[in-house]
């Protein structure tokens, strides 16, 4: 019994974690999509700005995980 | 749940970072590589998320890391033939300005980076999808 409550503990402890994480990628989808049907419909190219703030994102995300990956792989180097 | 959202991750895989990356949909070259650049940043995001969780698994988060660090010269370049050729891929743009000077700056190159860089978000999409 006590077993099962575990279980099911464990399981929705994943849940919580996971769906949340699920739904963001779909956010993310669905703004990149909405972002570049408002370029096709404004007929032009993304400006500096955006190109910018695009990179700066790639590069906010690359510090986040390659932090996570020296801790989880500290034996691993940076290539 | 660890097969749900493994088939999740892969929908959103196939779907969101295309595996059609030669379709233009009606994007210019330059639409169709920031397109590619935001779903990749995505696919990022969703390793990074998963790389900061307490039970995130070590070699999954390396994988990650190693198609992260693959595709920055992709992203780099191809931002650089953009940004040297101009929207509608001028090659007279490149061969004017030294710093541009050897690029290819194709239609057909172009899309091949776009879809290299698509490929690598749904390489990471897929591979956490294994590991969660």
């Amino acid at each position: 019994m006590g077993g099962a409550i575990a279980l099911i503990l464990g399981i929705l402890d994943v849940a919580e974690r996971l769906i949340p994480a699920g739904e963001a990628a779909l956010t993310g989808l669905k703004e990149v999509k909405d972002k570049v049907n408002q370029l096709k419909t404004e007929g032009r190219e993304p400006t500096d700005a955006e190109w910018d703030e695009l990179n700066a994102t790639t590069q906010a995300l690359t510090d986040r995980l390659e932090a996570a990956n020296a801790r989880l792989n500290p034996g691993a180097t940076d290539g | 749940m660890k097969r749900l959202f493994g088939i999740a991750l892969a929908s959103l895989a196939l779907s969101g970072c295309g595996l059609a990356p030669l379709n233009l949909g009606g994007l210019t070259p330059g639409q169709n590589l920031f397109q590619a650049h935001g779903y990749y940043n995505v696919a990022l995001g969703a390793a990074t998320d998963y790389a900061e969780t307490p039970s995130a698994n070590a070699k999954v988060v390396a994988t990650a890391t190693d198609i992260n660090r693959e595709v920055k010269p992709k992203l780099e370049y191809a931002q650089k033939v953009i940004r040297c050729a101009g929207p509608d891929l001028n090659i007279e743009n490149v061969e004017a300005v030294a710093e541009c000077a050897g690029l290819d700056a194709s239609t057909s190159n172009v899309l091949r980076q776009a879809g290299l860089i698509r490929s690598a978000g749904r390489r990471i999409l897929l591979a956490l999808g294994k590991g969660v």
